[in-house]
């Protein structure tokens, strides 16, 4: 029997961090440059956009009369909070201003008494994140190879995000909403054999960056829009309902204490950057994605609603054996890490790296 | 081995599952020498293909035909210079030598085109469990199933989570639901092929027709008629010969309450028959008897040829749609007692 392999975690291995740029950014670095955590990458600008500024609405005159009002022309400079349209009222009665909504500059004006508002962009340094060298330099990402510890869950949905750990429940605990509060602001939390729909809308509104748990339940998960981004990226370690975080993965995190780490919802990882120094290679990274299940193999046999998941392969049956369901199958016979024994489906198993 | 009829291996990736059968001609039968399947390894599909020709010893002078509704297939057909069938392909071409072979205008229900989404009728598939589950659950168990989706079922009930899905997927197929007159029917898929409990098969059947509906079913008994629909695809001439991977389960009437039938066997005498409301009867008729059945009730006294199989001739007598309702204790009794009936009934293997 085949098996995907799931690099559930790996630990101090040799990865690549891709930075991806965040607007137009210009590198600081060139391939082959030594990084450390702090050094800056590449010099960002954010571009903020633009906005149409209803001017004859607000300050209540015909759009044709707007120009008069304006205290500022096309191509100007504002900052703000100034104030960009007044009108005089009569012994101050009838008085309005209009102020800018933000740093920018006039761009036009129209027929209706609007202006456009060019928002002026925000620079942003974008830090390598790790220590390693820069091995490729794209138009929109930069590749570091460094070391650090990566750890795959089962699904995940949201983009890239970064952010410091905090574990804020045991395993098998649920995240619920109490246990999100102001000091998760930035942070990815972690922990947990479920979160509901009350919890991550708490954890939008504190503004958490990552959820790392167990379980959710499916339509919990399909409602977030599995190719969209609620603001928040989410990622199941093991699957839906509730399930415990593995002790694989819970160990990981406890290990990695409260450092950074970055993390992708869509490839449903979390990569943790080694804070020592370390020589890397510039070796082709590769890795099984399948392989035929053997005796000694570490494997995760998913179940819900219990709290053994990994084990070893101690036997596998040479030929079909019967289900409980009636169904045959190829048996393997696992020992979890608890020590209790079972069969299972040799097709419903997930072999760990 | 006449040169018609080289050995041939036909490899069909599915999303979940790669099957391989390694076949051969001997006279006039068409012989599946060696089958294996192997979870598909999406992201490496070549490891499965090499996996199973390895498994089944193919020699290199075995012809290959490569199949699979998988983007990924046709890939690795043009990598490795092997002919490649497509699924649209395999599927005309199984039709067409169905209907060659008196199985008029058939309708394939393949358990493997369908796939759980979040637009599932939950409480419509909840309705056929006979334990009590949430909907959550249900979706919990599909939203993993997608996670893994060659997982076998482990336990009965997530063996009903699936044969309960299948029942909604079968019952929204156009072909099945739109069909005039007999319904021929051919059923394939892994939990259908490889049903250990065919009383339980039959009753999936029977849920989904329609009252005043009649199908004549065949079940795909070695998960083999895509793969062999892509062996005559590629060379016609294999639909000449006889093939054993078809079982006839028998023929299912659902009248939709009371109903009566006249059966004539071709003796002298003609056998009546009356069904109450809610009655399943089974009429123990091979599948080489070809039975006459006329419809008592019906203004026409219509006539039709039927023939049996391992369940003979069902008549249902159930009120259809089925009565049934998700979380009703009444519903759960309901499926728990027809399959206990149907299971008591037996079948001829």
């Amino acid at each position: 029997m085949i098996c995907p392999v799931w690099h559930r975690v790996s630990l101090d291995n040799q990865f690549d961090l891709v930075r991806e740029f965040v607007g137009k950014c210009q590198p600081s670095v060139k391939v082959g440059d030594k990084v450390n955590i702090e050094t800056v990458v590449a010099h960002c600008e954010i571009s903020a956009g633009q906005r149409l500024v209803k001017v004859a609405h607000v300050i209540g005159v015909s759009p044709k009369k707007v120009k008069k009002y304006l205290l500022r022309s096309v191509g100007d400079r504002i900052y703000q909070g100034e104030i960009i349209a007044r009108k005089r009222g009569v012994l101050g009665v009838g008085k309005r201003e209009l102020r800018s909504p933000a740093d920018g500059v006039i761009t036009d004006t129209d027929q209706n008494g609007d202006i456009i508002v060019k928002f002026l962009p925000t620079p942003f340094r974008l830090v390598a994140g790790a220590n390693g060298v820069v091995n490729e330099i794209k138009e929109d990402y930069i590749r570091i190879r460094t070391f650090g510890t990566e750890i795959k869950g089962a699904s995940g949905i949201g983009k890239a995000r970064e952010g410091l750990i905090k574990i804020v429940a045991k395993p098998s605990e649920f995240i619920i909403p109490q246990k999100i509060d102001a000091s998760c602001q930035g942070k990815i939390i972690v922990g947990g054999a479920h979160i509901d729909r009350a919890s991550i809308e708490k954890a939008l509104t504190v503004g958490v960056r990552g959820i790392v748990v167990g379980g959710i339940d499916y339509r919990d998960f399909v409602s977030l829009g599995i190719q969209s981004d609620v603001g928040v990226t989410i990622i199941i370690t093991e699957g839906f309902g509730t399930v415990s975080m593995g002790k694989d993965i819970f160990e990981a995190f406890n290990k990695a204490g409260d450092r950074y780490a970055f993390f992708n919802g869509l490839e449903k990882s979390i990569f943790i950057p080694t804070e020592k120094e370390m020589a890397v290679t510039s070796k082709e990274i590769k890795r099984e994605v399948w392989r035929q299940l053997r005796v000694g193999d570490l494997v995760r046999y998913f179940q819900p609603d219990s709290e053994e998941l990994v084990g070893v392969v101690e036997a596998l049956s040479p030929k079909e054996e019967a289900l409980n369901s009636g169904l045959e199958a190829e048996i393997a016979q696992i020992k979890f890490l608890s020590g209790q024994k079972t069969g299972a489906p040799a097709a419903n198993l997930e072999i760990l790296s | 081995m006449s040169e018609s009829f080289p050995k041939t291996l036909i490899v069909d990736i599915g999303r979940s599952w790669t099957k391989a059968f390694l076949v051969s001609v001997d006279k006039n039968n068409l012989i599946i020498e060696k089958r294996q399947s192997l979870p598909t390894s999406t992201g490496d599909t070549p490891l499965s293909y090499s996996e199973l020709v390895k498994s089944l010893k193919a020699g290199s002078e075995t012809k290959v035909i490569l199949t699979g509704s998988l983007a990924e297939a046709e890939d690795l057909a043009k990598s490795l210079s092997v002919v490649f069938v497509s699924e649209e392909a395999a599927k005309k071409a199984l039709g067409s030598y169905l209907d060659n072979h008196g199985f008029k205008k058939p309708v394939v229900l393949d358990a493997g085109d369908y796939s759980y989404s979040a637009n599932t009728k939950v409480g419509s598939l909840g309705a056929f469990l006979t334990t009590e589950v949430s909907e959550v659950d249900i979706e919990n168990y599909f939203g993993n199933k997608s996670l893994h989706p060659r997982a076998v079922p482990i336990s009965q009930a997530e063996l009903e989570f699936e044969e309960a899905f299948l029942r909604l997927s079968f019952a929204s197929n156009r072909e099945f639901l739109n069909a005039r007159g007999v319904v021929n029917t051919v059923i394939t898929g892994s939990f259908i092929s490889l049903a250990p409990n065919k009383a339980k098969l039959g009753l999936i059947i029977a849920d989904i027709l329609f009252a005043g509906r009649v199908a004549q079913v065949k079940v795909d008994t070695k998960l083999f008629a895509h793969s062999f629909g892509a062996l005559v695809a590629h060379n016609p001439k294999f639909g000449d010969l006889e093939t054993d991977f078809l079982q006839d389960l028998g023929a299912f009437i659902s009248f939709g309450g009371k109903g009566r039938v006249m059966l004539d066997w071709g003796y002298t005498e003609n056998q009546e028959l009356s069904i109450v409301e809610n009655e399943i009867a089974l009429v123990p008729t091979s599948a080489h008897q070809e039975v006459k059945v006329t419809f008592l009730d019906s203004k026409n006294k219509e006539k039709i040829t039927l023939s049996g199989g391992v369940f003979g001739i069902m008549l249902d007598g159930r009120l259809k749609p089925l009565r049934l309702a998700f979380g009703r204790a009444e519903s759960r009794e309901a499926v728990k007692g027809w399959a206990t009936a149907i299971a008591k009934l037996g079948v001829i293997e």
